[in-house]
């Protein structure tokens, strides 16, 4: 009888137990599934969000910005903002260029300032970044050079503004002055992002511009490439080049991740997916190994008899790992479909986080999707094998030392 | 020696001893002196302020200015176009800002009173400040020498801007021509200097001083006082918010 043959009939000997096999891999590769999509999920909305509203593709800084985790002085933004801009604007593969300006504020409600924050920049320049018209709740977005803003719903809310209301700002120059500046409430965002819809406006450029004394600059400028996400290492590159051959060493081009403070600190968690699936996979080890275990328990003194018939030692443990297989990937099956299943009907209905930042400070889509993907399944059936393979070996090793004489005495 | 020489010389010798005696100033006179020569009881001058940055940017303002004690002051920005129009009302522990260009008036924490204005170093409580020091500071003379004394000032409570200051005195002006002003760890957080005084009544008043940031390579202000008028007698309705908003 072939090994296989041998296997298959082992496994169906005990329902129960190999039924308990399978159930122990099936849910750590469904739970292994879920995850890795779930991340895949988190990471990518991230991404997605940080690209949109933060550094664009490509992110434009100076240089005495780069490698800082706090922002450097107004006074040492982007100078010569125009001739940049141009020089971008004319590039290959770039496909929009947008400078913004993000500065602290004390808004006047008439009892006192309270501190948020505000973004100057033009919406006209943001279709293919911000993209702020997807989150008009009320009203419309400011038109370029108008003395208008749009605030978050939430600020508003908070301080009792609504549409049409005019409001006062006051924010510190690039030289460190008190700038004021007196605004039309023309538009309430709704982000669906707790931070800016409960801190942020955004201002015309040029209105920004003028209150903090940064005429022809900017803080930072935001490129989308025609090429998207993908192109931002290669393009940041070119970028720089063209910088540098036009005079202007004092910018940086960085792509967008190296552009990020919180791109860069979720590698660290990335690589924190391995090891919280190797400790998925050390649980059903555990469960699976404990069920082989007792399935070659029972039949030592067959395993005894297979020795005394001559089977090897090579033999008898392919016969023990072609069982375990057999049930592994019956699990793995079963493992990957629920997993794609459970992830596909989240993907559609969305997971709601928006409880967990509802204080924080980060800008981070509050609805999660999973990504059920062929990288993830594949993902999860190199999982199940390895613990099932991993789960043959100890059973095994106790089937091939089964004494001959003794089951030869037991006959 | 005869007798009557003997007589003169032990009167020059104490007549001498009893002059330089009553020369020797104590730190609290000194400081008294300083008081009688800065300390208004109100006045009205124009300033010039200009602020170097440590990147070699340098902004100028001008402002009229108009000071009651420690209790009022008015100051309107006249230059930069920019800034022109904008007034600074401290009243007691307030201070008010009026911005012509909105037409808004914006209250601002008494501790703002302590940050640089337009960025230099010399705050909103610096440039009125009108308080004398010997009622500020306890004093100790640490050096002297016939031009000079350094003396050494200590605050009786952290109510005040600088805890600690360090003054080297011209006896013969009455001037504290260097300070180091130091927070209360001791820390020196500026250096002002006396570029420039001038005689008003029987004060020596100083018109010219430049204040070097001891945090910050690089950054000074000149502050620069002309038209000075001391002892105006003002009304309390130019430092009105009606007065700030007209």
């Amino acid at each position: 009888m072939s090994t296989f043959r041998l296997a298959m009939r082992n496994a169906q000997r005990s329902f129960k137990r190999s039924l308990l096999t399978i159930l122990a891999i099936t849910v750590a590769v469904a739970a292994v599934t879920f995850f890795k999509a779930y991340l895949t999920g988190v990471f990518q909305s991230f991404n997605d969000t940080t690209i949109r509203l933060e550094t664009g593709d490509v992110k434009i800084v100076p240089a005495k910005a780069v490698g800082r985790t706090r922002a450097i002085a107004m006074e040492d933004g982007i100078k010569n903002l125009d001739e940049v801009v141009t020089l971008l604007e004319g590039m290959e593969g770039v496909k929009q260029v947008s400078p913004r300006i993000e500065f602290g504020v004390l808004l006047d409600k008439g009892k006192g300032a309270v501190p948020a924050a505000g973004m100057a920049h033009d919406m006209s320049r943001e279709t293919h970044l911000m993209m702020l018209d997807d989150a008009i709740k009320e009203g419309r977005l400011p038109a370029d050079n108008a003395s208008e803003v749009m605030i978050g719903y939430r600020l508003a809310e908070d301080l009792g503004f609504s549409l049409g209301d005019e409001f006062f700002i006051v924010a510190t120059t690039s030289y460190g002055g008190i700038g004021p500046g007196l605004y039309k409430i023309v538009g309430l965002m709704d982000t669906g992002i707790p931070v800016l819809d409960r801190k942020f406006f955004h201002l015309p450029l040029s209105e920004g511009q003028f209150q903090l004394a940064m005429d022809d600059m900017a803080m930072d400028i935001a490129v989308a490439l025609d090429g998207g996400a993908e192109a931002a290492i290669t393009m940041a590159q070119k970028i720089q080049q063209e910088f540098n051959a036009a005079g202007m060493t004092d910018l940086v081009a960085l792509d967008w991740k190296r552009a990020s403070l919180m791109a860069g600190m979720f590698d660290p968690a990335e690589q924190m997916t391995g090891v919280m699936m190797a400790l998925i996979g050390i649980v059903a080890l555990t469960t699976v190994v404990n069920t082989v275990l007792m399935s070659v328990m029972e039949r030592i003194r067959e395993f005894g008899a297979l020795r005394a018939l001559g089977f090897s030692k090579g033999r008898i443990t392919r016969i023990v790992l072609m069982e375990t297989l057999v049930l592994g990937v019956i699990g793995t099956v079963l493992g990957i479909g629920i997993g794609l299943g459970v992830s596909e009907w989240l993907n559609v209905i969305g997971i709601n986080v928006t409880s967990a930042f509802e204080t924080s400070e980060m800008v981070f889509e509050p609805i999660v999707r999973p990504v059920p993907s062929v990288q993830v399944s594949i993902y999860a059936a190199f999982f199940g094998a390895i613990v099932s393979i991993l789960s043959a070996w100890y059973p095994a090793r106790v089937a091939i030392r089964a004494n001959p004489a003794n089951a030869l005495r037991s006959q | 020696m005869p007798r009557k020489h003997r007589v003169i010389l032990l009167a020059a010798g104490l007549l001498l001893a009893g002059l330089q005696s009553s020369s020797a100033k104590t730190a609290k006179e000194w400081l008294r002196e300083i008081d009688h020569n800065m300390v208004m009881e109100s006045a009205q001058y124009k300033a010039t302020m200009i602020v170097h940055l440590p990147s070699g940017q340098e902004r100028s303002f001008e402002m009229d200015c108009k000071v009651v004690g420690e209790k009022y002051a008015m100051m309107e920005y006249t230059e930069p176009k920019r800034d022109a129009g904008t007034r600074y009302l401290k009243r007691d522990e307030e201070l008010w800002i009026y911005f012509p260009r909105v037409d808004r008036t914006m209250l601002i924490q008494g501790h703002m009173l302590r940050q640089g204005v337009q960025g230099g170093d010399m705050s909103f409580e610096d440039m009125t400040e009108s308080k004398p020091w010997e009622e500020l500071y306890d004093a100790e003379i640490v050096e002297e020498n016939e031009n000079s004394v350094t003396i050494r000032l200590t605050a009786f409570d952290n109510t005040v801007s600088y805890p600690f200051r360090e003054l080297v005195l011209d006896k013969h002006t009455g001037l504290p021509m260097l300070e180091i002003s130091s927070d209360a760890s001791g820390e020196p957080i500026k250096e002002t200097e006396i570029l420039e005084f001038k005689q008003i009544g029987d004060r020596n008043f100083p018109t010219s001083v430049i204040i070097r940031s001891r945090l910050t390579e690089n950054k000074w202000t000149k502050f620069i006082m002309s038209d000075v008028d001391l002892d105006v007698n003002f009304d309390e309705s130019q430092f009105t918010k009606r007065a700030l908003e007209e």
